[in-house]
Protein backbone atom coordinates (compact mmCIF):
# COMPACT_ATOMS: atom_id res chain seq x y z
CA UNK A 1 0.00 0.00 0.00
CA UNK A 2 1.97 3.24 1.74
CA UNK A 3 5.02 3.27 -0.36
CA UNK A 4 2.83 2.86 -3.33
CA UNK A 5 1.00 4.79 -2.41
CA UNK A 6 3.54 7.87 -1.61
CA UNK A 7 5.04 7.19 -4.60
CA UNK A 8 3.68 6.15 -7.56
CA UNK A 9 -0.39 6.36 -7.91
CA UNK A 10 -0.70 9.67 -8.58
CA UNK A 11 -0.29 11.33 -5.17
CA UNK A 12 2.25 13.90 -4.67
CA UNK A 13 5.31 13.28 -2.47
CA UNK A 14 4.26 16.11 -0.34
CA UNK A 15 0.92 14.32 0.13
CA UNK A 16 2.50 11.21 2.09
CA UNK A 17 0.08 9.16 4.01
CA UNK A 18 0.76 5.96 6.74
CA UNK A 19 3.49 3.55 5.57
CA UNK A 20 1.93 0.02 5.08
CA UNK A 21 3.45 -0.96 7.98
CA UNK A 22 2.50 -5.10 8.80
CA UNK A 23 0.64 -6.39 11.62
CA UNK A 24 4.08 -7.83 12.97
CA UNK A 25 5.89 -4.43 12.49
CA UNK A 26 3.12 -2.48 14.32
CA UNK A 27 2.95 -4.35 17.18
CA UNK A 28 6.83 -4.46 17.81
CA UNK A 29 6.27 -0.42 17.78
CA UNK A 30 3.82 -0.30 20.06
CA UNK A 31 5.74 -3.00 22.37
CA UNK A 32 8.91 -0.69 21.81
CA UNK A 33 7.41 2.31 22.40
CA UNK A 34 4.98 1.09 25.42
CA UNK A 35 8.89 0.31 27.01
CA UNK A 36 10.18 3.84 25.69
CA UNK A 37 7.64 5.93 27.15
CA UNK A 38 7.45 4.31 30.55
CA UNK A 39 11.36 4.51 30.82
CA UNK A 40 10.72 8.23 29.57
CA UNK A 41 8.83 9.47 32.61
CA UNK A 42 11.34 10.51 36.01
CA UNK A 43 9.45 8.50 38.30
CA UNK A 44 11.46 10.24 41.15
CA UNK A 45 9.31 13.12 42.52
CA UNK A 46 10.39 13.39 45.63
CA UNK A 47 12.39 16.66 45.14
CA UNK A 48 9.58 18.47 43.56
CA UNK A 49 8.19 19.97 45.98
CA UNK A 50 7.64 23.49 44.73
CA UNK A 51 7.12 24.40 41.17
CA UNK A 52 8.83 27.86 41.60
CA UNK A 53 8.98 29.00 37.44
CA UNK A 54 5.12 26.92 36.89
CA UNK A 55 5.28 25.47 32.88
CA UNK A 56 1.87 24.03 31.54
CA UNK A 57 -0.72 22.80 33.02
CA UNK A 58 0.88 24.55 36.43
CA UNK A 59 -0.38 27.55 35.59
CA UNK A 60 -3.41 26.35 36.37
CA UNK A 61 -2.94 24.01 39.00
CA UNK A 62 -0.65 23.19 41.42
CA UNK A 63 1.25 20.09 40.85
CA UNK A 64 3.35 19.70 44.04
CA UNK A 65 1.07 16.58 45.43
CA UNK A 66 3.10 14.49 42.94
CA UNK A 67 6.38 15.77 44.67
CA UNK A 68 4.93 14.73 48.23
CA UNK A 69 3.28 11.54 47.07
CA UNK A 70 5.78 10.59 44.36
CA UNK A 71 3.91 7.46 42.35
CA UNK A 72 5.30 4.34 43.98
CA UNK A 73 5.62 1.28 42.88
CA UNK A 74 1.79 0.30 42.93
CA UNK A 75 0.94 3.55 40.76
CA UNK A 76 3.90 2.91 38.30
CA UNK A 77 2.32 -1.25 38.24
CA UNK A 78 -0.85 0.13 37.46
CA UNK A 79 0.81 2.13 34.33
CA UNK A 80 2.02 -0.85 32.90
CA UNK A 81 -0.37 -3.00 33.45
CA UNK A 82 -2.32 -0.33 31.35
CA UNK A 83 0.28 0.13 28.95
CA UNK A 84 -0.08 -3.88 28.43
CA UNK A 85 -3.44 -3.13 26.93
CA UNK A 86 -1.92 -0.65 24.84
CA UNK A 87 0.75 -3.04 23.27
CA UNK A 88 -2.00 -6.21 22.35
CA UNK A 89 -4.27 -3.27 21.17
CA UNK A 90 -7.25 -3.97 23.36
CA UNK A 91 -8.73 -0.43 23.68
CA UNK A 92 -5.73 1.22 23.08
CA UNK A 93 -6.88 4.34 23.90
CA UNK A 94 -7.73 3.38 27.82
CA UNK A 95 -4.41 1.63 28.26
CA UNK A 96 -2.44 4.92 27.22
CA UNK A 97 -4.62 7.04 29.80
CA UNK A 98 -3.19 6.44 33.18
CA UNK A 99 0.80 6.80 31.13
CA UNK A 100 -0.42 9.94 29.12
CA UNK A 101 -1.49 11.23 32.89
CA UNK A 102 1.60 10.58 35.01
CA UNK A 103 3.83 11.56 31.84
CA UNK A 104 2.47 15.13 31.42
CA UNK A 105 1.85 15.92 35.06
CA UNK A 106 5.53 14.57 36.01
CA UNK A 107 7.11 16.40 33.21
CA UNK A 108 5.00 19.72 33.48
CA UNK A 109 5.67 19.46 37.43
CA UNK A 110 9.50 19.22 36.52
CA UNK A 111 9.73 21.48 34.05
CA UNK A 112 8.46 23.49 36.64
CA UNK A 113 11.72 24.01 38.82
CA UNK A 114 12.74 26.69 36.74
CA UNK A 115 14.81 24.94 34.58
CA UNK A 116 13.49 23.33 30.99
CA UNK A 117 14.25 20.00 30.34
CA UNK A 118 14.16 18.90 26.06
CA UNK A 119 14.26 15.28 26.29
CA UNK A 120 10.72 14.34 27.51
CA UNK A 121 8.13 16.24 25.35
CA UNK A 122 8.53 14.43 22.13
CA UNK A 123 7.92 10.89 23.36
CA UNK A 124 5.11 12.96 25.59
CA UNK A 125 3.74 14.15 22.57
CA UNK A 126 4.11 11.08 20.28
CA UNK A 127 2.08 8.84 23.00
CA UNK A 128 -0.81 12.41 23.45
CA UNK A 129 -1.54 11.50 19.47
CA UNK A 130 -1.57 8.32 19.47
CA UNK A 131 -4.17 8.00 22.27
CA UNK A 132 -5.78 11.08 20.61
CA UNK A 133 -5.85 8.72 17.43
CA UNK A 134 -7.21 5.51 19.40
CA UNK A 135 -9.56 8.05 20.88
CA UNK A 136 -11.19 9.67 17.76
CA UNK A 137 -14.73 8.09 16.35
CA UNK A 138 -15.05 7.24 12.90
CA UNK A 139 -18.81 7.44 11.70
CA UNK A 140 -20.69 4.06 11.98
CA UNK A 141 -17.83 1.85 13.44
CA UNK A 142 -19.60 2.04 16.82
CA UNK A 143 -17.48 0.90 19.57
CA UNK A 144 -16.21 -2.32 18.82
CA UNK A 145 -13.47 0.09 16.81
CA UNK A 146 -12.42 1.92 19.97
CA UNK A 147 -12.05 -1.47 22.16
CA UNK A 148 -10.17 -3.92 19.19
CA UNK A 149 -9.26 -0.97 16.82
CA UNK A 150 -8.12 -2.50 13.42
CA UNK A 151 -5.15 -3.05 11.28
CA UNK A 152 -5.70 0.55 9.76
CA UNK A 153 -6.51 2.44 13.34
CA UNK A 154 -3.20 1.15 14.21
CA UNK A 155 -1.52 2.30 11.15
CA UNK A 156 -2.78 6.23 11.53
CA UNK A 157 -1.51 5.42 14.99
CA UNK A 158 1.97 5.16 14.29
CA UNK A 159 1.47 7.59 11.61
CA UNK A 160 0.83 10.23 13.93
CA UNK A 161 3.86 9.18 15.93
CA UNK A 162 6.17 9.83 12.65
CA UNK A 163 4.43 12.95 12.33
CA UNK A 164 5.15 14.40 15.72
CA UNK A 165 8.85 13.04 15.39
CA UNK A 166 9.14 15.11 11.95
CA UNK A 167 7.23 18.23 13.14
CA UNK A 168 9.41 18.21 16.65
CA UNK A 169 12.83 17.92 14.41
CA UNK A 170 11.67 20.99 11.65
CA UNK A 171 10.52 23.16 14.04
CA UNK A 172 13.87 22.40 16.36
CA UNK A 173 15.44 23.96 13.01
CA UNK A 174 12.76 26.45 12.08
CA UNK A 175 13.10 28.37 15.56
CA UNK A 176 17.06 28.56 15.10
CA UNK A 177 16.76 30.61 11.98
CA UNK A 178 13.73 32.31 12.70
CA UNK A 179 15.96 33.17 16.46
CA UNK A 180 18.71 33.99 14.82
CA UNK A 181 17.48 36.42 12.23
CA UNK A 182 18.50 33.86 9.90
CA UNK A 183 22.36 33.96 10.87
CA UNK A 184 22.34 31.18 12.68
CA UNK A 185 24.69 29.30 9.81
CA UNK A 186 26.88 32.73 10.17
CA UNK A 187 27.02 32.42 13.72
CA UNK A 188 27.48 28.68 13.95
CA UNK A 189 31.36 29.18 15.16
CA UNK A 190 29.82 30.57 17.72
CA UNK A 191 29.26 27.50 19.28
CA UNK A 192 32.80 26.54 19.99
CA UNK A 193 32.12 28.72 22.54
CA UNK A 194 29.35 26.61 24.19
CA UNK A 195 31.59 23.88 23.78
CA UNK A 196 33.94 25.41 26.20
CA UNK A 197 30.92 25.54 28.09
CA UNK A 198 29.78 22.27 28.22
CA UNK A 199 33.53 21.15 28.88
CA UNK A 200 33.73 23.26 32.11
CA UNK A 201 30.20 22.46 33.02
CA UNK A 202 31.46 18.98 33.01
CA UNK A 203 34.49 19.62 34.86
CA UNK A 204 32.59 21.69 37.49
CA UNK A 205 30.03 18.93 37.55
CA UNK A 206 32.57 16.22 38.13
CA UNK A 207 36.06 18.37 38.48
CA UNK A 208 37.48 15.63 35.65
CA UNK A 209 38.47 17.40 32.25
CA UNK A 210 36.58 15.63 29.25
CA UNK A 211 39.18 13.74 27.37
CA UNK A 212 42.27 15.36 25.26
CA UNK A 213 40.77 14.84 22.25
CA UNK A 214 37.36 16.41 22.53
CA UNK A 215 39.45 19.47 23.91
CA UNK A 216 41.09 19.42 20.13
CA UNK A 217 38.18 18.70 18.57
CA UNK A 218 37.05 22.22 19.95
CA UNK A 219 40.14 23.84 19.46
CA UNK A 220 39.58 22.71 15.95
CA UNK A 221 36.61 24.50 15.39
CA UNK A 222 37.58 27.58 16.95
CA UNK A 223 40.48 27.99 14.13
CA UNK A 224 38.51 26.89 11.07
CA UNK A 225 35.56 28.53 11.24
CA UNK A 226 33.82 27.51 8.07
CA UNK A 227 34.47 23.66 9.28
CA UNK A 228 32.51 24.54 12.39
CA UNK A 229 29.86 25.93 10.21
CA UNK A 230 29.83 23.01 7.50
CA UNK A 231 29.71 20.44 10.89
CA UNK A 232 27.07 22.33 12.97
CA UNK A 233 25.09 23.13 9.39
CA UNK A 234 24.86 19.71 8.66
CA UNK A 235 22.99 19.21 12.00
CA UNK A 236 20.66 22.26 11.24
CA UNK A 237 19.81 20.57 7.46
CA UNK A 238 18.80 17.34 8.98
CA UNK A 239 16.16 19.25 11.19
CA UNK A 240 15.03 21.36 8.29
CA UNK A 241 14.33 18.79 5.92
CA UNK A 242 12.95 16.14 8.77
CA UNK A 243 9.43 16.08 6.82
CA UNK A 244 11.58 13.81 4.75
CA UNK A 245 11.16 10.86 7.06
CA UNK A 246 7.05 11.13 6.22
CA UNK A 247 7.53 10.34 2.32
CA UNK A 248 8.51 6.98 2.00
CA UNK A 249 10.11 3.85 4.28
CA UNK A 250 13.30 4.51 2.55
CA UNK A 251 13.47 7.99 3.49
CA UNK A 252 12.25 7.02 7.03
CA UNK A 253 15.07 5.05 7.14
CA UNK A 254 17.37 7.43 5.91
CA UNK A 255 16.17 10.20 8.25
CA UNK A 256 16.05 7.60 11.18
CA UNK A 257 20.02 6.70 10.88
CA UNK A 258 20.58 10.47 10.35
CA UNK A 259 18.61 11.40 13.61
CA UNK A 260 20.67 9.29 15.77
CA UNK A 261 24.08 9.93 13.79
CA UNK A 262 22.88 13.40 14.55
CA UNK A 263 22.29 12.80 18.54
CA UNK A 264 25.11 10.58 19.09
CA UNK A 265 27.29 12.97 18.19
CA UNK A 266 26.13 15.63 19.79
CA UNK A 267 25.94 13.53 22.76
CA UNK A 268 29.93 12.57 22.27
CA UNK A 269 31.06 16.43 21.48
CA UNK A 270 28.83 18.37 23.99
CA UNK A 271 27.29 16.15 26.32
CA UNK A 272 23.94 16.66 25.87
CA UNK A 273 22.06 12.91 25.48
CA UNK A 274 18.62 12.21 24.08
CA UNK A 275 18.35 8.77 24.41
CA UNK A 276 14.89 8.81 23.89
CA UNK A 277 14.66 10.51 20.73
CA UNK A 278 17.41 8.16 19.46
CA UNK A 279 15.34 5.11 20.13
CA UNK A 280 12.31 7.02 19.23
CA UNK A 281 13.68 7.13 16.03
CA UNK A 282 15.07 3.27 16.07
CA UNK A 283 12.11 2.29 16.85
CA UNK A 284 9.52 4.18 14.25
CA UNK A 285 11.99 5.64 11.18
CA UNK A 286 14.80 2.76 11.04
CA UNK A 287 11.81 0.10 12.06
CA UNK A 288 14.07 -2.93 12.34
CA UNK A 289 11.03 -5.71 11.59
CA UNK A 290 10.57 -3.59 8.15
CA UNK A 291 14.33 -2.52 7.30
CA UNK A 292 14.09 -4.86 4.13
CA UNK A 293 11.03 -3.03 2.75
CA UNK A 294 12.94 -0.07 3.03
CA UNK A 295 14.99 -1.26 0.22
CA UNK A 296 12.48 -2.72 -2.11
CA UNK A 297 11.53 -0.98 -5.64
CA UNK A 298 8.07 1.16 -4.95
CA UNK B 1 -18.91 36.34 -3.40
CA UNK B 2 -16.77 34.45 -2.14
CA UNK B 3 -16.63 31.02 -0.64
CA UNK B 4 -17.50 30.15 2.73
CA UNK B 5 -14.42 29.95 5.56
CA UNK B 6 -14.69 26.33 6.12
CA UNK B 7 -14.73 25.57 2.10
CA UNK B 8 -11.48 27.98 1.59
CA UNK B 9 -9.92 26.65 4.93
CA UNK B 10 -10.38 22.76 2.88
CA UNK B 11 -8.53 24.37 -0.34
CA UNK B 12 -5.88 25.67 2.07
CA UNK B 13 -5.18 21.94 3.43
CA UNK B 14 -5.60 20.19 0.48
CA UNK B 15 -2.83 22.50 -0.96
CA UNK B 16 -0.24 22.42 2.30
CA UNK B 17 2.51 20.18 1.39
CA UNK B 18 2.54 17.60 4.73
CA UNK B 19 -0.37 19.29 6.13
CA UNK B 20 -0.44 17.60 9.30
CA UNK B 21 2.71 18.34 9.83
CA UNK B 22 2.68 21.86 8.82
CA UNK B 23 0.09 22.39 11.56
CA UNK B 24 1.74 21.12 14.15
CA UNK B 25 4.82 22.72 13.35
CA UNK B 26 3.38 25.81 13.38
CA UNK B 27 1.34 24.99 16.77
CA UNK B 28 4.53 24.08 18.52
CA UNK B 29 5.98 27.01 17.29
CA UNK B 30 3.25 29.62 18.43
CA UNK B 31 2.79 27.30 21.80
CA UNK B 32 6.60 27.24 22.45
CA UNK B 33 7.59 26.13 25.94
CA UNK B 34 4.16 24.73 27.53
CA UNK B 35 4.69 21.07 28.58
CA UNK B 36 4.41 18.70 26.28
CA UNK B 37 4.94 20.88 23.79
CA UNK B 38 7.98 22.97 22.85
CA UNK B 39 9.45 24.49 20.18
CA UNK B 40 13.07 22.82 21.12
CA UNK B 41 14.57 26.09 21.16
CA UNK B 42 18.06 24.55 22.14
CA UNK B 43 21.15 27.00 20.99
CA UNK B 44 18.92 28.49 18.65
CA UNK B 45 20.21 32.27 19.91
CA UNK B 46 23.81 31.50 19.30
CA UNK B 47 25.97 34.48 21.38
CA UNK B 48 29.81 34.98 21.54
CA UNK B 49 29.47 34.72 25.10
CA UNK B 50 28.82 31.52 26.92
CA UNK B 51 28.54 30.93 31.13
CA UNK B 52 28.56 28.64 33.19
CA UNK B 53 27.84 28.63 37.10
CA UNK B 54 29.69 26.26 39.36
CA UNK B 55 30.06 26.13 43.36
CA UNK B 56 33.59 26.48 45.67
CA UNK B 57 34.64 26.71 48.82
CA UNK B 58 35.86 29.14 50.96
CA UNK B 59 38.67 29.41 48.81
CA UNK B 60 37.88 29.34 45.71
CA UNK B 61 38.41 25.88 44.71
CA UNK B 62 35.79 24.28 43.16
CA UNK B 63 33.60 21.45 44.32
CA UNK B 64 32.08 18.57 42.15
CA UNK B 65 28.33 19.68 42.05
CA UNK B 66 27.01 16.22 40.80
CA UNK B 67 28.33 14.26 44.23
CA UNK B 68 27.63 17.75 46.70
CA UNK B 69 23.64 18.65 45.14
CA UNK B 70 22.94 15.67 42.88
CA UNK B 71 22.44 18.17 39.99
CA UNK B 72 24.12 19.52 37.55
CA UNK B 73 26.21 22.50 36.66
CA UNK B 74 23.94 23.25 33.84
CA UNK B 75 20.24 22.78 35.14
CA UNK B 76 22.28 25.51 38.06
CA UNK B 77 22.48 27.40 35.06
CA UNK B 78 18.70 26.93 33.20
CA UNK B 79 17.98 27.99 37.40
CA UNK B 80 20.06 30.77 37.37
CA UNK B 81 18.69 32.39 33.98
CA UNK B 82 15.47 32.19 34.82
CA UNK B 83 15.74 33.97 38.20
CA UNK B 84 17.72 36.38 36.48
CA UNK B 85 14.73 36.68 33.82
CA UNK B 86 12.42 37.06 36.73
CA UNK B 87 14.19 39.96 37.63
CA UNK B 88 15.17 42.04 34.26
CA UNK B 89 11.65 41.24 32.68
CA UNK B 90 9.14 43.17 34.29
CA UNK B 91 11.38 46.71 33.39
CA UNK B 92 11.75 45.43 29.99
CA UNK B 93 15.45 44.57 29.75
CA UNK B 94 17.02 41.41 28.73
CA UNK B 95 18.75 39.23 31.36
CA UNK B 96 22.28 39.94 29.37
CA UNK B 97 21.67 43.03 30.52
CA UNK B 98 21.24 42.58 34.42
CA UNK B 99 23.02 44.55 36.69
CA UNK B 100 25.73 42.65 39.19
CA UNK B 101 23.23 43.13 42.37
CA UNK B 102 20.55 41.35 40.09
CA UNK B 103 23.27 38.67 39.78
CA UNK B 104 23.74 38.18 42.92
CA UNK B 105 19.89 38.18 43.93
CA UNK B 106 19.73 35.25 41.26
CA UNK B 107 22.53 33.72 42.62
CA UNK B 108 21.63 33.54 46.01
CA UNK B 109 18.46 31.92 45.07
CA UNK B 110 20.18 29.44 43.45
CA UNK B 111 22.63 28.56 46.05
CA UNK B 112 19.77 28.47 48.17
CA UNK B 113 17.83 25.88 46.34
CA UNK B 114 21.26 24.23 46.11
CA UNK B 115 21.71 24.38 49.88
CA UNK B 116 18.34 22.04 50.18
CA UNK B 117 19.84 18.89 48.32
CA UNK B 118 23.10 19.47 49.85
CA UNK B 119 24.85 16.37 50.56
CA UNK B 120 26.63 17.00 54.28
CA UNK B 121 28.57 14.03 53.81
CA UNK B 122 29.98 14.79 50.51
CA UNK B 123 31.18 17.87 51.73
CA UNK B 124 34.98 17.68 51.46
CA UNK B 125 37.20 18.03 54.99
CA UNK B 126 37.82 21.95 55.51
CA UNK B 127 35.22 23.25 54.01
CA UNK B 128 33.15 26.30 56.14
CA UNK B 129 31.93 28.43 53.47
CA UNK B 130 29.95 27.40 49.82
CA UNK B 131 30.40 30.29 46.91
CA UNK B 132 28.17 30.62 44.09
CA UNK B 133 30.40 31.76 40.33
CA UNK B 134 29.35 32.41 37.32
CA UNK B 135 32.24 32.18 34.94
CA UNK B 136 32.17 33.26 31.19
CA UNK B 137 33.98 32.77 28.47
CA UNK B 138 33.97 34.79 24.99
CA UNK B 139 34.87 34.18 21.18
CA UNK B 140 37.21 36.61 19.73
CA UNK B 141 39.92 36.83 17.44
CA UNK B 142 42.29 34.71 18.89
CA UNK B 143 40.21 31.65 19.59
CA UNK B 144 38.09 31.37 22.50
CA UNK B 145 38.96 33.51 26.03
CA UNK B 146 37.45 32.92 29.49
CA UNK B 147 36.65 36.36 31.53
CA UNK B 148 37.27 35.75 35.51
CA UNK B 149 35.06 34.14 37.16
CA UNK B 150 32.65 36.44 39.60
CA UNK B 151 31.42 35.34 42.86
CA UNK B 152 27.64 35.87 43.25
CA UNK B 153 26.79 34.58 46.59
CA UNK B 154 28.01 32.83 49.47
CA UNK B 155 26.73 30.59 52.62
CA UNK B 156 28.39 29.75 56.13
CA UNK B 157 28.39 25.91 56.86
Amino acid sequence: MTDSINTSNGRPWWKPVAFDWSRLELFVMRLSFAALAFWNVKWETRKFLDQPSPNGLAHFFDLTWLGKNPPGMMTQGFVIAFLFLYVVGLAPAVGLLPWAFYATLIGTLGNSQGAINHSWQMVTMMGLAQMFVYAWPRRGAGVFLWIRPDHERHRQAAWAALIVIAASYVVCGLVKVVNSDGMWLVRAPWLAVQLYKTHYSHFYDTLEMPPQWLQQITETLVQYPNLARLLFGGGLFIELVAFAILINRRWALIGGVAIIALHMSISKIMNLNFEAHMLAALIYLVNVPGIHKAFRRS
Amino acid sequence: MSAPIPTRLRALWHKLPFPEMSVLVLALFIIKEQFPFSNFPMYSNISEEADVVYVSNQNDEPLAMKSLFRTSSGTSKKKFNTELKKLTNPSGRNSEDATLEERQKAGKVVLDALMADLERKAIPAGTVALRFHRRTFRAGDGGVGAIPSEMLAEVNL
